[in-house]
């Protein structure tokens, strides 16, 4: 299987507060569009980015999520596999700030990656544009601090905008989610017939 | 063999999971070693094995979506080689073709959507013709989750392929029509499959059935999603396409579900011009909806986006106006209500929560919106028969306390339709929302100072201004509710005492009205404030009392103090207030004395205060006290000349004789005595140490102008000069002895000797000897207090008066008192004979 040429699958998720730019960000980056006008994200979903690295070609799958607790009725059973987490404030709303503490560990929960405590997240803070950064009232100190404490998360201050650090903000993401890519679990068939069976016989018991 | 241990469902789900799970992994396993040998054939065999896991229906949806996950990302290596095949000269007809040799239908679907997206991305095939067939193909699986998780790998993987305005495939491929139509085919597909998924199976397991479809609820939702987000998705086509379309489905479906989910995803979902340009064929759908659709959530979820969108830009507020936005609102509303007879009253009272918040956000000026939801709301829960549950009266007093929170108190009285909604709670709700509204107006310390918000208020408060039947009437209640109202009396102020006046007014007649028991909190305050009023008239300047143009006409401090009279009078009769009104009229009395200097009033207040005495005050402990309150403010009056005093003072002396006990008719004559001597001002007392009977009048520089009100011929008087009639206060104390001793000897008659009593009558009378001693009286000299002195220390050597620690303490000050007076030099002299 290694010997194959296959080119690297990057799974990104996006995380963070309803209405901070999750889908902005993306669009932006993948499409080169800007809207801005307030669609809620229903579901969670992905787009998918050709990216140069080094030398290195890869596939980035950026998934976009529901910032909006209501339209996440599935579960977030996508989270398994990422490579990257990309958590998104708005640098003019302060609960969007805090938030991310609760995006951060409910990420870590529920992908238990294999090593958490080195898992590669990036920090976003989005809107930097608005109101010529008046309304602004998370700085950019206060953002860095953060960062640090949770064990030096990059961090780019954006504005999906006015496609301000987008691009080298997912160029640092595919960065370090190509670093993150650890060994997939090796799947190897071991005795399995046995087990394959096991399902029929207990339907055939329990009838 | 533990196999046969019963497992929990949870347990059962995680076991089903584990085996699909390991099957996936093992096909995925020897797919992808197919894919690295190049062989075609055999990797597709394996992943159409490992798609046949999905066909399950043993997993709930979160579980199954795991699942599914799983095999997506497994197909990505697939999805990969089939590039690479592509590359190699394989076109991708072929492999449509070939991947539907797969023998069953859901992983024949899976691969056939697989290659698909790559067929259309190759531009070898139409965008627009690969998508119709498939998304026509998905019909043929018609179990409601795989067909729900099929159709959504459908659009996940033709996301960025759709022939989208601007889009690399639009042209040849389609357009934005063939876009919208794929994805509002797939919706509607989906829905269906939702909603049939209700109707299978036995009705027994509901509960179960519909979580399983809540959780399945974004797989519906996210095509709205990608239909909000195609780049060609312009308002003219939402209007006349999507919109129509998306409500069609919706409104007809006839599933409350889908229909609470998908109203909460359109809203959501669309830009806020969309909705605010298509408000009519929106709310219109709102009254369709099933009775057990909150619709109140919905709209709620609406409101709150406009009005998010309205703080974004003033303009579009003024796009709200132009379109009546708010008018449209309330008249859904009204027409959700009628039309949804069943509806929760309190889901009712939440719709109109919603709207009035709206109203809030978006025209705080606009106090007459408010009242139309106010008005709007008490139609539909008038109209909706029982709605005194404690959930609906909770949102009822939500709805009413929203303006108090964001209005200004005195801006809610403008509310008129307030109190008609506060009616429909419960008597005892109503109350407690009434004290709401009283402790918000003190907390904020507005004033009232317009006579109609005053009667407004009282509308606002009636549980609290009038009686009221209820069953569980608390009296501790009671009085701390019109303590409240009491206080809130205060807060009718105007700077203007006319005004002022005016609202007092207004006020009395709304309490008179509404019962005798509530009188005695209220009035007081009300004469009290009244009062006030007095005291500002009458420290005017004369020139003030012409009237500006268009002013109320301004009270004389006469008509003020009739007022008073009146409240007092009414207390009075309002029974069991006699001690109330007593003090009241004592008090007026000397305000009219004091500050308005009206002496026939003043009189007429005692004359009234006399009366109350003599029918009303109930038992000699009362007795005493208001006597003792009558000597007191007649004492301070220095408004009566002598004639008028001495019928007065005539009276009170004649009262404290005729008390009962002979201890209070000592203590009565007492005080009386003080009536024949007035304190002179305090730049005068130093002088009387002469001791010359009464001290010459003096002219009084301390008085206010003279008022020259000329009504009723009650012109204000100056200030008489005090009264220093040294005889009658010798006979006074005189008989004070003469009562002690007789007490003395009552007692002694009775065999209570021991009773220290009359020991406290003479230590009280030599300490009022001592106090006109000091004030220098000629008729008593240092002999006549020597004598005194020696019958008290007489009385005090007894052996019950030592065992009477209090007795022997005042005993002891008085006479501490006497070394200290000796001890100053300028009393020396006086003092100076006297032996202690």
């Amino acid at each position: 299987m290694a010997g194959r040429t296959k080119r690297t699958l990057l799974k990104v998720i996006i995380l963070g507060d309803s209405g901070v730019g999750k889908t902005s960000l993306m669009n932006q980056y993948v499409n080169k569009k800007f809207s801005s006008q307030y669609k809620a994200t229903i579901g969670a979903d992905f787009l998918t980015k050709e990216v140069q690295v080094d030398d290195r070609l890869v596939t980035m799958q950026i998934w976009d999520t529901a910032g909006q607790e209501r339209f996440q009725s599935l579960g977030v059973a996508f989270y398994r596999g990422a490579d990257c987490c990309v958590l998104v404030y708005d640098v003019n709303s302060q609960k969007t700030f805090e938030n991310l503490d609760n995006w951060r560990d409910e990420f870590l929960i529920q992908a238990s990656p294999s090593n958490p405590d080195n898992f590669p997240f990036v920090v976003l803070g989005n809107k930097v544009d608005m109101d010529e950064g008046r309304s602004r009232v998370v700085t950019e100190k206060k953002a860095k601090q953060w960062c640090t404490a949770k064990g030096g998360i990059p961090y780019f201050e954006t504005s999906a905008k006015e496609d301000l650090n987008v691009d080298s903000a997912f160029q640092c993401i595919a960065r370090n989610a190509l670093k993150n890519e650890t060994e997939e679990e090796l799947y190897m068939p071991d005795t399995v017939d046995m087990n394959a069976q096991a399902i029929p016989k207990r339907n055939s018991s329990c009838c | 063999m533990d196999d046969h241990r019963i497992m929990t469902p949870q347990e059962e789900q995680v076991k089903w999971l584990q085996d699909a799970s390991n099957s996936v992994k093992r096909n995925a396993f020897y797919m992808k070693r197919a894919l690295d040998e190049d062989n075609l054939r055999e990797a597709l065999r394996y992943s159409a094995a490992m798609l046949v896991e999905l066909r399950t229906s043993l997993l709930t949806p979160q579980k199954y979506f795991e699942l599914y996950m799983q095999a997506f990302d497994e197909l990505r290596h697939l999805e990969a080689f089939f590039k690479e095949e592509h590359s190699k000269g394989r076109s991708y007809a072929d492999l449509y073709e070939l991947v539907q040799h797969a023998g069953n239908v859901l992983p024949r679907l899976y691969l056939l959507c697989t290659v698909g997206s790559c067929f259309i991305r190759s531009k070898e095939a139409h965008a627009k013709d690969i998508l119709k067939d498939l998304v026509e193909m998905c019909k043929g699986v018609q179990h409601p989750t795989r067909g729900l998780f099929l159709r959504s790998y459908l659009c996940q993987v033709s996301r960025g392929l759709l022939p989208d305005t601007g889009s690399e495939y639009e042209g040849d491929g389609g357009d934005i029509n063939d876009a919208l139509e794929f994805l509002l085919l797939n919706f509607t597909e989906m829905n269906k499959l939702w909603v049939r998924m209700q109707h299978q199976g036995s009705g027994k397991d509901r509960e179960r059935k519909e979580g399983e479809r809540q959780q399945l609820a974004d797989l519906v939702g996210k095509n709205l999603t990608y239909i909000s987000q195609l780049e060609g998705l312009d308002f003219k086509l939402y209007q006349e396409v999507v919109q129509g379309r998306m409500m069609e489905q919706v409104v007809s479906c006839k599933d409350e579900i889908a229909q609470q989910y998908l109203m909460q995803c359109i809203i959501q979902g669309f830009p806020d011009e969309f909705h605010l340009g298509t408000l009519p064929t929106l709310l219109a759908a709102l009254p369709e909806l099933q009775s057990g659709v909150k619709v109140h959530l919905v709209l709620a979820s609406l409101l709150d986006r406009l009005s998010r969108f309205a703080a974004t830009d003033a303009s579009v507020v003024d796009q709200f106006n132009d379109s009546d936005a708010f008018g449209q609102l309330l008249g859904a509303a009204t027409r959700v209500s009628e039309q949804h007879t069943e509806m929760p009253g309190a889901d009712i009272a939440a719709m109109y929560i919603a709207l009035a918040n709206f109203v809030g956000a978006v025209y705080p000026d606009h106090l007459d919106h408010i009242d139309r939801v106010l008005q709007s709301c008490h139609e539909a829960l008038a109209a909706h028969g029982d709605i005194r549950e404690d959930r609906t009266e909770k949102q009822i007093i939500a709805l009413l306390t929203l303006p108090l929170t964001s209005y200004d108190p005195v801006t809610v009285l403008g509310l008129s339709t307030y109190p008609r909604v506060m009616s429909l709670l419960k008597p005892a709700t109503c109350k407690a929302m009434a004290v709401k509204i009283v402790q918000t107006i003190l907390k904020v310390g507005t004033e009232i100072s317009e006579p109609a918000q005053v009667d407004m208020l009282l509308d606002f408060i009636a549980p609290l201004v009038a009686d009221v039947h209820m069953d569980d009437d608390d009296e501790e209640d009671f009085e701390d509710e019109q303590a409240l109202v009491a206080r809130l009396i205060h807060r009718l102020r105007a700077n203007d005492p006319a005004q002022h006046y005016a609202l007092l007014q207004t006020a009395r007649e709304r309490f008179s009205a509404g019962g005798a028991r509530r009188l005695r909190h209220t009035l007081p305050p009300i004469a009290f404030a009244a009062l006030g009023i007095v005291g500002r008239l009458a420290a005017a300047a004369p020139g003030a009392e012409a009237c500006a143009p268009g002013a109320l006409f301004r009270p004389s401090p006469k008509e003020v103090l009739q007022f008073v009279h009146q409240c007092a009078a009414q207390l009075a009769e309002a029974g069991e207030n006699a001690e109330m009104a007593l003090q009241l009229f004592l008090t007026a009395a000397q305000s009219a004395s004091e500050h308005a200097r009206l002496e026939l009033i003043a009189y007429e207040f005692f004359e009234q205060a006399f009366i109350l005495f003599e029918e009303a005050i109930p038992d000699s402990a009362s007795e005493r006290v208001a006597l003792a309150s009558i000597v007191g403010a007649l004492q301070r009056c220095r408004i009566f000349p002598a004639e008028p005093r001495a019928t007065l003072v005539h009276k009170a002396t004649g009262y404290s004789a005729k008390l009962l006990r002979k201890a209070d008719q000592c203590r009565a004559v007492l005080a009386c005595s003080h009536l024949y001597w007035q304190d002179n001002c305090e730049t005068t007392s130093e002088k009387l140490g002469e001791g010359g009977t009464a001290a010459a009048p003096k002219e009084d520089s301390g008085s206010p102008p003279f008022g020259d009100s000329e009504e009723d011929g009650s012109v204000a008087s100056s200030s008489q000069p005090p009264v220093q009639d040294g005889e009658h206060v010798m006979m006074c104390l005189k008989r004070a002895l003469k009562i002690a001793h007789a007490a003395q000897q009552q007692l002694a008659v009775a065999l209570r000797s021991s009773d220290t009593l009359p020991a406290w009558l003479f230590v009280e009378i030599l300490n009022h000897y001592l106090y006109y001693f000091d004030q220098g009286l000629s008729s008593i000299s240092a002999s006549v207090l020597q004598n005194l002195l020696e019958l008290v220390a007489n009385e005090m050597a007894g052996d019950n008066c030592q065992a009477d620690a209090g007795l022997v303490a005042f005993y002891n000050n008085t006479l501490a008192h006497i070394a200290a007076q000796k001890a100053k030099p300028e009393k020396a002299s006086l003092y100076d004979s006297l032996q202690v």
